[in-house]
């Protein structure tokens, strides 16, 4: 059976500067509002002592993709690898699939009046190469990983992430590990 | 040649002059720009209310507007720029640039002055026209109507895919932001002149 | 995106009845000149061509970039693979390039505004825009005798060696006033100068082969993200990271043990640890001896002066994390310190430094892979400055050039006399938003007969000017760069036409030179005309081929090289100070009106009218002016904060993104709450950046406070930027 792949999401090693989600519009050249890929804060308590967290996020791949459920038209398949491509060609823009998706991952672009999203970079890939935001983060806190390997701390949400079982994501994430805080505000 | 073929002669005339006028409004520094807007007043007059009727010889103001609308330095309120219209942060130099590019370099033509002014300058844009409706002019006198109308409809396609898809955008926002009779004129001159092509595109199948 | 016209549609009718009153005209179409255009001469290239630049911002990590550009287009950048410091990635900062280089708001043509701050400009040509300047300046000169009255602002915008040359114009032209020193890091540089001689840090790569690191009021994880991967590295390979500083930082999240230290006070923390080191004879006896000047002096004074229940109270740090941490940092070998250029912007700073230096001088850190104490470096910039060393033409008038403190900027504009300033001349920099006191910088643009300002968007110093300058982005123009931190030299080839018509500094220095010998034969001496890339070739030295082990700068063209060599700073002891040895007792820092020994300097306080302090770090999406008002990182943020700790909030009153006015008695502010316990409850926060079209800036409420070093290597004392003390209300 090939090989099905996920992001890997380090939150110990993410600093949250952002490099990943601007590699990522460097790469296509996108409209500002257009977000492939969103560092998100995670709440400052989330683990214990207060700490600024994030949590780096594109599409999540599923395994049971919603968004190819809710498509009308079958602008999006799913790879041998893992990788939901979504068509620009065949999308009508109905806004179904943007609707159905629980991580928000899909984005109308207004211009173009269809959908788009993170497709993994699967040209760059195919190609051998690494996904722009992969190659670009300065902190190595994400990777693309075979989500059979096991990979030591990975884990299948974080706090705040929505219900994995809905569509079983193939994003994993390590956990951020806050240490110990003297602080002066007791 | 036919009375027909005199009268598109005439008209290609006419509809070259304003280009030309136009394009040297957009092109051209601030005494030949407004040489430019009172010419084209006199051909594509404002006679109603929707002009401000400031004296235009209010100079200094006109200049200063017309600076603000099209040239900075600030952030420009109307930029000549294709790319400003149809980028969606008004990006210069990205896709919509390039696709206009292109469209010059089918028709062998380029930017002198390549990557430093961006090809969708709407000064370059009515330069590409009139480019292409003098070529349709000369092959006409020639009597070679046949390249005459590959011209015209050459300069149809361009019209339709890039100056008809945000000039009036642009106009509007001269219309929003400037206060001067100069500009607004020229601006409702402008797309006045663009909404008769436009018009004339629907009805003058006899050309192509 | 096609859409019609509101006047388009009501003015349609009216619009074809006027066709038939149209003047009817023959014309021919023969006319036909090509003006912007012209026949094409080669089609369309989709080859992508990769050129090297050099990312010259003022940040520690002076990237080596790749940019790809087709058909004369920047298409993207990525980072340079060859630098192993910045393996391959840039920061948000430098992959939001293009957006930049290509923004619709950038300032395309030379202008001048009628009347300052008017709003009304005119478009003039370089020619015309050289002539009024040149004209300006010959009559300044004729006026008062010398080109006194001309005044030098430029720092940190642009970190390309070549454009130096700035300076270099200035002084082509004869005596000019020169704003001197530099805002953000003097007072550290200075302490290290008195205790080491020189400011030398260990290349950060190095970071990996520490036991300990103690990351003392600095945030790379914000200001530095290529070192933040060596810090992990570290501590996956052992290192204990503790981070020591007001504000639960985004590195500080990340460190192993996170210390609240009472903002300026960290000189009382480091003298605390050094009593503990000297009680507990942890410290390095035989490297003192070897290598120091002072240690009984200094080891009298912790005895006689210092204890731990001090620093404890002066801290508010318990004390037996002071001596859990001094155990640590003193036993854990080697031991490597960060000193930040955030805890040296206070009236305390430069004596904080050297406490600190001292610490990682008694436990025998200095010197070795490992350890140290790392502020920065300048043994990279040893470069000829060909394009800065230019000679005054004979007999111009004044005695020699005129420093003022571009720390108080306004105020010593405003009183310079005899003769007094009457223009400026500003590159690289913003002052209306980055000095201290905006209402007197203000009011000393507003005194000017002339002020040109050379940038690349319209910023409320723009507005202030009377002639702005057009210049190139990095990629439209070759240059060379090194980094205060690492030591890599990247070269900047020019990857693209410059746009519209930017041209950079130097250009307008030979243009400007050519105008003013034309009007003023003999007026000017810089060159008339030379190439760029010829020029950024003459800046190299031999020394700088030596150290970089490379014979010629063409070289560069293969990709970043790294300093060959020296990467351990003070290695072999060989200290620049006059007794040549470590010196915990400093005659050098007396004769500057200091403390011979890093003692204790009383921090400032707040008060009863003005409770909080605020702290105005570096933002990490920008860096001080640039790139926040790009529309990629309005997308990601646009919206300055103010950061107030819950129980701050609770007694004001505020929730979560309420409105609230900063104030002191210069000025406020107003902006949205963040409630956050990552500040302590006698701190807030705000993030120091330029954005567009918002009425922002930290500036407003900071007072010029001189910190209290900084003259002895750059001219002027820095600023206490984190001394300013302030009060909040909801509003």
């Amino acid at each position: 059976m090939a090989k099905k792949i996920g992001f890997l999401v380090n939150s110990d090693r993410c600093i949250g500067c952002h490099a990943c989600e601007l590699a990522c519009k460097n790469e296509y050249q996108q409209e500002p509002e257009i977000r492939w890929r969103k560092v998100y804060p995670l709440k400052e308590d989330s683990f214990g002592r207060v700490a600024r967290g994030f949590a780096s996020l594109a599409c999540n791949h599923c395994e049971d993709p919603a968004c190819l459920k809710a498509c009308p038209v079958i602008a999006y398949t799913k790879r041998e690898d893992g990788i939901v491509m979504h068509s620009k060609e065949r999308c009508i823009g109905c806004k179904n699939c943007m609707l159905a998706c629980p991580y928000k991952v899909p984005e109308f672009n207004k211009k173009t009046k269809k959908v788009e999203k993170c497709h993994m970079c699967a040209m760059r890939q195919d190609k051998g190469e690494k996904p722009a935001c992969v190659a670009g983060c300065p902190m190595e806190a994400i990777s693309v990983i075979d989500i059979a390997d096991d990979v030591a701390g990975a884990e299948r949400s974080l706090p705040g992430f929505p219900n994995a079982a809905i569509t079983n994501p193939t994003t994993r994430f390590i956990k951020p590990v806050v240490g110990r805080q003297v602080r002066r505000d007791a | 040649m036919s009375n027909r073929t005199f009268d598109r002669r005439t008209d290609l005339a006419k509809r070259y002059s304003l280009y030309s006028l136009f394009k040297q409004y957009y092109q051209g520094d601030w005494e030949l720009a407004r040489k430019a807007a009172t010419a084209i007043q006199q051909y594509e007059p404002v006679n109603d209310n929707l002009s401000s009727q400031q004296d235009q010889n209010l100079d200094a103001a006109a200049l200063f507007e017309y600076n603000r609308l099209f040239v900075g330095p600030g952030k420009l309120l109307a930029p000549p720029y294709e790319s400003a219209y149809r980028n969606a942060q008004g990006l210069v130099m990205q896709e919509e640039t390039l696709l206009v590019r292109q469209f010059y370099l089918q028709a062998g033509i380029e930017v002198s002055n390549k990557n430093a002014i961006p090809d969708d300058h709407l000064g370059l844009e009515f330069e590409f026209i009139c480019y292409l409706l003098s070529r349709e002019g000369e092959r006409l006198q020639a009597d070679d109507s046949s390249t005459a109308n590959r011209y015209a409809a050459l300069y149809q396609e361009f019209c339709q895919q890039h100056i008809l898809s945000w000039v009036y955008q642009h106009c509007d926002d001269i219309l929003a932001h400037g206060k001067t009779g100069l500009c607004r004129d020229t601006a409702i001159s402008l797309v006045r002149f663009l909404q008769r092509e436009e018009a004339n595109f629907l009805s003058k199948e006899e050309f192509v | 995106m096609k859409q019609k016209s509101v006047v388009s549609r009501r003015t349609f009718l009216k619009g074809a009845a006027a066709t038939v009153a149209t003047v009817s005209f023959g014309g021919t179409f023969f006319d036909f000149l090509f003006s912007g255009l012209s026949p094409a001469v080669a089609a369309e290239t989709n080859i992508a061509e990769l050129f090297r630049s050099a990312c010259p911002r003022n940040c520690y990590d002076t990237c080596a970039i790749l940019s790809t550009v087709q058909d004369g287009v920047l298409k993207k950048v990525e980072g340079d693979p060859a630098s192993t410091y910045t393996r391959g990635t840039l920061c948000a900062k430098g992959f939001s390039y293009t957006r930049s280089v290509y923004s619709p708001d950038r300032i395309k043509y030379p202008m001048r505004q009628i009347g300052r701050g008017s709003g009304n400009w005119q478009r003039i040509s370089w020619d015309e825009a050289y002539t009024e300047i040149a004209q300006n300046m010959l009559r300044l000169k004729r006026e008062y005798g010398s080109t006194l009255p001309i005044c030098l602002n430029k720092y940190s915008g642009n970190f390309d060696i070549m454009h130096y040359g700035i300076e270099g114009m200035l002084t082509s032209i004869g005596n000019t006033t020169r704003a001197t020193g530099t805002p953000c890091w003097p007072a550290g540089i200075d302490a290290q100068t008195f205790d080491f001689g020189t400011i030398v840090c260990n290349d950060p790569e190095d970071i990996v082969n520490s036991k300990y690191l103690i990351i003392w009021g600095a945030n790379p994880a914000w200001c530095s993200v290529h070192s933040m991967y060596f810090v992990k590295e570290a501590q996956q390979r052992g290192c204990k990271i503790v981070v020591i500083d007001p504000i639960l930082t985004q590195t500080a999240s990340k460190a192993d043990l996170y210390i609240q230290i009472k903002s300026s006070t960290d000189g009382a923390l480091a003298l605390g640890m050094a009593r503990y080191i000297l009680d507990h004879n942890l410290y390095d006896g035989e490297w003192l001896a070897k290598n120091s000047k002072g240690a009984e002096e200094f080891f009298s004074y912790l005895k006689n002066n210092i204890t731990l229940e001090w620093a404890a109270e002066k801290t508010g740090i318990p004390k037996h994390i002071i001596e859990m941490l001094a155990r640590e940092y003193a036993t854990t070998k080697p031991a490597n310190i960060w000193i930040g250029y955030g805890m040296q912007r206070h009236t305390n700073g430069g004596q904080n430094v050297r406490a600190i230096d001292a610490l990682a001088a008694v436990t025998g850190n200095i010197g070795k892979s490992g350890g140290g104490a790392q502020y920065a470096q300048l043994e990279t910039w040893g470069f000829k400055y060909h394009a800065m060393s230019q000679t005054k033409p004979v007999n111009s008038g004044g005695k020699e050039d005129r420093a003022i403190n571009i720390n108080n900027f306004g105020a010593e504009v405003l009183n310079a006399q005899d003769p007094p300033i009457k223009m400026l001349w500003i590159a690289c920099r913003g002052p209306m938003t980055q000095d201290p006191e905006t209402a007197v910088v203000k009011k000393a643009f507003e005194g000017m007969d002339l002020v040109v300002t050379a940038d690349l968007f319209m910023t409320p110093t723009v507005e202030m000017s009377d002639i702005v300058l057009p210049v190139t982005t990095a990629f439209e123009t070759p240059g060379v760069n090194v980094s205060y931190w690492h030591y890599w030299m990247s070269l900047n080839e020019q990857a693209i036409k410059p746009m519209y018509e930017s041209k950079n500094d130097i250009t307008i220095a030979m243009e400007l030179s050519a105008k003013l010998n034309e009007l003023k034969q003999g007026s000017c001496t810089f060159p008339t005309s030379g190439d760029l890339q010829e020029w950024v070739g003459k800046e190299f030295s031999e020394g700088i081929y030596k150290q970089f082990g490379i014979q010629d700068w063409k070289e560069l063209k293969k990709g970043p090289v790294k300093a060959k060599g020296s990467l351990i700073a003070w290695q072999d002891n060989k200290f620049r100070t006059p007794s040549g040895k470590y010196e915990l007792w400093s005659a050098e820092a007396e004769k500057y009106g200091h403390f011979p020994l890093p003692v204790y300097v009383e921090e400032m306080q707040s008060t009863e009218q003005y409770p909080l302090r605020c702290i105005t770090p570096h933002w990490k999406l920008s860096i001080h002016s640039q790139f926040q008002n790009l529309d990629w990182m309005a997308a990601v943020n646009n919206e300055p904060h103010i950061e107030i700790h819950p129980k701050v909030a609770a007694k004001y009153h505020i929730k979560d993104n309420d409105a609230v006015k900063m104030f002191n008695d210069i000025g406020y502010i107003t902006l949205p709450a963040k409630i956050t316990e990552t500040v302590s409850p006698d701190v807030v926060a705000v993030y120091e950046t330029w954005y567009k079209n918002k009425n922002f800036n930290v500036n407003y409420t900071v007072k010029a406070i001189p910190a209290d070093m900084g003259k002895k290597a750059t001219g002027a004392p820095g600023i206490a930027f984190h001394d300013n003390f302030v009060a909040i209300q909801k509003v």
